[in-house]
Parts: structure tokens; C-alpha cells; sequence
């Protein structure tokens, strides 16, 4: 009786799902632009408007600004990374107090520094009072501007190719992938990846997947497309898929064909 | 963009072959050389500062006071503005040479937008500033009832920048001009311009010497025949089908949508729970008699196969059976 109850109980909290019970989402406040894009020159100053809609209820909201700072595994080179944050940063005021059902304009302000290099520098403006919102900016200092785009690493795990790409230019770039593999019949399947931004310093990763693949030999070639001014290069690779069949099928003609042989010679 | 070139020739020849964009500083090194007629010696090295200006857009127009104008290209935010008290603003936005596409909109100081307008084909020029002036951004709408008694005044109100007049349409006809006030709102009301059934109101603005603007954002209200008060008297809404853009319908058991479809779900979930116990209970019972039974067949059995080795008389071993099946039912 008690591995039925036992059972049964496990049953009924795997099959109760429990994100219907998730609480409200508790954010009472929005911003309406969280994506900036702003061109400038090394020692202008500039200032942005961030304009946020207060639901029911007084609401003071906390303002901060955080840097560019990416995951471990998306970092190219901590000192890249830094090189790229927008440090010149100042938010008008760090608290906003607005009542129910109003508006509020929160600025900031950037006074870039004369000698800063031509690029693009990120960073984020954090609203936060019972939830957060975070505004995304990046600014783009003109100058020569470079996109370069390198391939890290190539990673095959059966028919899925994932690609590690790094962003070696200084300023964002849009990049896309097509992964082309041929088997040894010479049969060709192109898979292509989304466009996706990448970051001054950034390492990404684009997953190409190939969907039933048989068993064999594969040579794949890789292209990126990137840059505003249509850019590619292209990496050749060579991968097994299953190649434990073949192993196998090798190990058992070898048996086969020591049997056959022992058998012969006992008959003989 | 600040660029430094240095020459070995007369500063005079040199400002003669720059283009005129380039605002030049020039100077003789040391200055003490500077002959009387205001030329450095040909000999002499020059150096020549040349300010090179960014290419650029500068938007300015008009929208409600202390509103916040947002200017994107491509879906990013590239420039945003607070307009003054005159509902006036100007910002300049650094680009690239070449044809752009902007949106523009603005959101007044109650948290109402306008819709965004297309500024379309701009060529920005290399080191030149592109004007887009007067920019008309039309003026932001919302209505005070969603739904009235035909007779009731309904209001119609935003703002727009002062000094502009506004144009009410209802139902497509223009039944209100006036100027907006200093402080760049403006307000109609009327109980008998509307039709029964669903209204829809938009406006637009018209300022000297400036080409009127897109209409605003489109608000709607219902007129209904009865009071709204009388609980008979509801007004026609959406069906939940066209409200929510998906299939089925909404149980409402008059907690609202939302905690209803909870209490289905785990109505719906409690069900299915209690029917798998009651299923689980129903075989675990079954088996564990099915098991008992076989006990039972088996003692007699043996009971049986005994009797019949000790020669017992034959109304024995009926008793013994008739004990058995009691047992067993």
C-alpha cells in the first residue's frame, strides 16, 4: 500500500505542472525604448531620454549603470571586454519616485573622452524597484571601424555542428553561418544559421543542425557571412557519423572471415 | 573627427585646396617667423588642424510639452529629445553617408503615444549635416469611457503642442477644431456627435506654415441603447475568441479569466488524480483477492487430497467445500 501511495504521489506532482502556479509577474513599471544605438565623435556629450510607464501604485525605482560584462564562456579577452564598456556614463539622478499610473523621464548622460579609439562601447542602463528592466546601449565611436569575424572552434556531436565565432573587429557585427556537408556519394546538404549580432569581444555560438544522417564519412565546409559589406570566410572539416556501426561491422567481418579460415583449415 | 596634416608650403595655397567643409586652424612653428605680409616661410614647416564634421541628421518638429520623441532606424532607439514647453524639439542624430529610414514618435507626459511616422529616403552626405525640419508628430488621443449610454457625454482628450490646432474626427467627420492650450492639452466633449454602435475617434494637427500632420492613434467607444447601470444592459463586446486571437472560449466562473482557468486546472487535475487512485485501489484490491482466493483453492486442496487419503465419508468433504466457498466469497 505505501509504494502505491508512494507512486501516486510522485505521479501527481510530475503531472501537475507547475509553472501554472507561477506568481504574477511582479514588474509594476516599463520602459518603452530598451535598445539604443547611438553614432558620436570622440569628445562630444551626449545625452539619451529613457521614458518609464508606472502601473497602480507609488513606485521609486532604483537607476544604476553596469558596464559590458558577458559570461565566461562569451568572453573573448577580459581585456578586450573592457576596453569596450562604457565607463563615461552618468545617469541624471540614481532614483525616480513616480506616481501611480504616471510617467517619468529618466536621462543619461555621455561625455566621451577626446582620446577615445573609434568602436563600439556597451552598456546598460538597470531600472529596478519590485522587478527590473535593463536599456541597452551602444555607442558608436566613428572612426575606422573594423569587422573582423574568426572561427574558434568547431564542435561535431552527430548531426548537430556547433560553431564558436568570435567578434576580432571593434565594433558589432551581424554574422550568419552555412554549414555544407558532403558524404563519400557526394551527396551535398546545406544547413544555413540566422543572422545573429555579435559584440566587440564576444564569442557566440552557432548551431547548424543536420537532421538523419546516416552512418559514413563527412566532409564539411564552413562559411561566415558578416560585415556590412558582404564578407566571408570559409574552414574545411572532416567528422564520423556513428562510427562505432562501422567499427563494428569491421570487428564482425574480421570474426567472419576468422572462422571461416579455422573452419576451412579444421575441414581440410 | 580631428585630423592633423602637415604641409612644407605656404599656409595661404593650402587653405585654397581644401574642400570648404573643413574649418582650418592654421599656424607657423615658431610664430615669431611670421613675416609682415602674413605668410609663413615656404621653408618652414605648417601644421594644419583640420575639424572634420560628422554626417549627420538634425530632426526638429513640434509634439506635446515635456514629451519624450524617439527617433529609430532599423528598430534601435538612435536618438531620443524632451521638447520644451513650446512643444518644440531638435536632435541631432550622427549617421552614416548614405539613404536612411527613420521612424519617429512621440509619448506625452501622461504615458500616451503617438504613432510613429516614417521619414523615408534622407540622403546623409559625408561630413554634412541633413535638416528635417517641422516635423509634425500628430497629437496623442484616449477616450474617458469605453462604452456609454446613448445620451452621455463622453470626452476626448490629449495633447498636442500648444500654439496647433486640433482636428477631431468621429466616425471619419471633422466635428471639433480648436487650439491647444498653453499647457499642450486639449478636450472635447459631446453626448449627442456619436452613432449607436461602435464609434471611432482620431485628430490631427494643423500649424502655420506647417503641412498637417498624420492622424493620430484611432480610439473607439460603444454607444448603447439602455442605461449601463441596468445589469440587463450589456454592452457588445468582443467575444473572448476575437479578444484573446485563439481558439476555444474563457471559463468564467466570475473570479475572472485567469483564476478560473486555474480552478479548471486543477479541478481538472484533481479529477485525474482521484481517478488514478481509485483505479490503482480497485486493481491493488483485485490482486490482493485473486491472491487470497488462490490461498484458499490451495488449502482445500490439500484439505481435500487429505480427506480422501484419511477415507473421510463423503458429507465431510462437502462440508469442508461448502466452508471453502464461504470463505472465499
Amino acid at each position: 500500500m505505501k509504494k502505491i501511495l508512494t507512486a501516486l504521489f510522485l505521479i501527481t506532482v510530475f503531472l501537475v505542472p507547475q509553472k501554472a502556479f507561477a506568481l504574477e509577474d511582479s514588474r509594476s513599471f516599463q520602459v518603452e525604448q530598451k535598445d539604443f544605438l547611438l553614432q558620436t565623435s570622440s569628445g562630444e556629450t551626449i545625452s539619451e531620454n529613457i521614458l518609464v510607464n508606472v502601473g497602480d501604485g507609488l513606485l521609486k525605482i532604483q537607476l544604476s549603470w553596469q558596464g559590458y560584462a558577458l559570461p565566461k564562456a562569451q568572453t573573448l579577452n577580459d581585456t578586450v571586454v573592457g576596453e569596450h564598456s562604457i565607463d563615461f556614463a552618468t545617469p541624471d539622478k540614481n532614483l525616480i519616485e513616480i506616481a501611480p499610473q504616471a510617467t517619468s523621464v529618466a536621462a543619461v548622460n555621455f561625455k566621451l573622452p577626446a582620446e577615445i579609439k573609434p568602436g563600439d562601447y556597451y552598456g546598460s542602463l538597470v531600472l529596478e524597484a519590485s522587478g527590473k528592466e535593463t536599456v541597452n546601449f551602444t555607442i558608436r565611436v566613428l572612426g575606422t571601424l573594423t569587422e573582423k569575424i574568426a572561427l574558434q572552434d568547431i564542435i561535431q556531436k552527430g548531426g548537430q555542428t556547433t560553431l564558436l565565432v568570435a567578434n576580432l573587429g571593434n565594433r558589432t557585427t551581424q554574422v550568419s553561418s552555412s554549414v555544407k556537408l558532403s558524404d563519400l556519394l557526394g551527396d551535398i546538404e546545406t544547413v544555413t544559421t540566422e543572422p545573429v549580432n555579435v559584440k566587440a569581444g564576444q564569442i557566440i555560438t552557432l548551431v547548424a543542425s543536420h537532421k538523419n544522417l546516416l552512418p559514413g564519412f563527412y566532409n564539411g565546409e564552413i562559411t561566415l557571412k558578416y560585415a556590412e559589406k558582404p564578407t566571408q570566410t570559409s574552414a574545411l572539416f572532416s567528422f564520423w557519423v556513428w562510427q562505432e556501426f562501422f567499427l563494428f561491422t569491421l570487428l564482425a567481418i574480421v570474426l567472419l572471415v576468422i572462422v571461416v579460415i579455422f573452419r576451412w583449415k579444421k575441414h581440410a | 573627427m580631428l585630423k592633423k596634416i602637415s604641409f612644407g608650403f605656404s599656409a595661404t595655397l593650402v587653405s585654397s585646396l581644401l574642400v570648404p567643409a573643413l574649418v582650418l586652424a592654421v599656424s607657423c612653428s615658431p610664430p615669431s617667423l611670421i613675416p609682415p605680409n602674413n605668410t609663413c616661410d615656404i621653408s618652414e614647416a605648417v601644421t594644419v588642424t583640420a575639424t572634420v564634421p560628422a554626417s549627420g541628421v538634425t530632426f526638429s518638429g513640434f509634439a506635446p510639452p515635456a514629451s519624450v520623441v524617439t527617433i529609430k532606424e532599423n528598430d534601435l532607439v538612435v536618438g531620443t529629445a524632451v521638447t520644451n514647453s513650446n512643444g518644440e524639439f531638435s536632435k541631432t542624430v550622427t549617421s552614416n553617408p548614405g539613404v536612411h529610414n527613420f521612424t519617429i514618435y512621440a509619448t506625452d507626459n501622461a504615458g500616451l503615444s503617438t504613432p510613429e511616422i516614417s521619414i523615408s529616403n534622407i540622403s546623409v552626405i559625408a561630413h554634412t549635416n541633413t535638416p528635417v525640419t517641422s516635423i509634425p508628430l500628430p497629437p496623442t488621443i484616449t477616450v474617458s469611457a469605453d462604452a456609454v449610454t446613448n445620451g452621455q457625454a463622453v470626452s476626448l482628450s490629449g495633447q498636442g503642442p500648444p500654439g496647433s490646432y486640433i482636428n477631431l474626427f468621429l466616425n471619419s467627420t471633422k466635428i471639433y477644431t480648436s487650439l491647444i492650450s498653453a499647457s499642450g492639452t486639449w478636450s472635447y466633449s459631446t453626448s449627442s456627435d456619436y452613432k449607436l454602435g461602435t464609434n471611432s475617434a482620431y485628430a490631427t494637427l494643423t500649424r502655420l506654415s506647417v503641412e498637417e500632420s498624420t492622424p493620430s492613434k484611432v480610439v473607439t467607444f460603444q454607444v448603447v441603447e439602455c442605461d449601463l447601470s441596468d445589469p440587463a444592459c450589456a454592452p457588445p463586446t468582443q467575444t473572448p475568441k476575437e479578444a484573446e486571437g485563439r481558439k476555444g472560449f474563457d471559463i468564467n466562473f466570475g473570479f475572472g479569466v485567469e483564476l478560473s482557468r486555474r480552478l479548471t486546472f486543477i479541478l481538472l487535475t484533481t479529477i485525474f488524480t482521484s481517478s488514478l487512485v481509485v483505479v490503482l485501489l480497485l486493481f491493488f484490491f483485485w490482486k490482493r483477492r485473486r491472491k487470497k482466493k488462490t490461498e484458499v483453492l490451495e488449502e482445500l486442496k490439500v484439505k481435500v487430497e487429505k480427506d480422501v487419503d484419511q477415507d473421510k465419508p463423503k458429507e465431510r468433504i462437502e462440508k469442508d467445500f461448502s466452508e471453502a466457498e464461504k470463505e472465499i466469497e
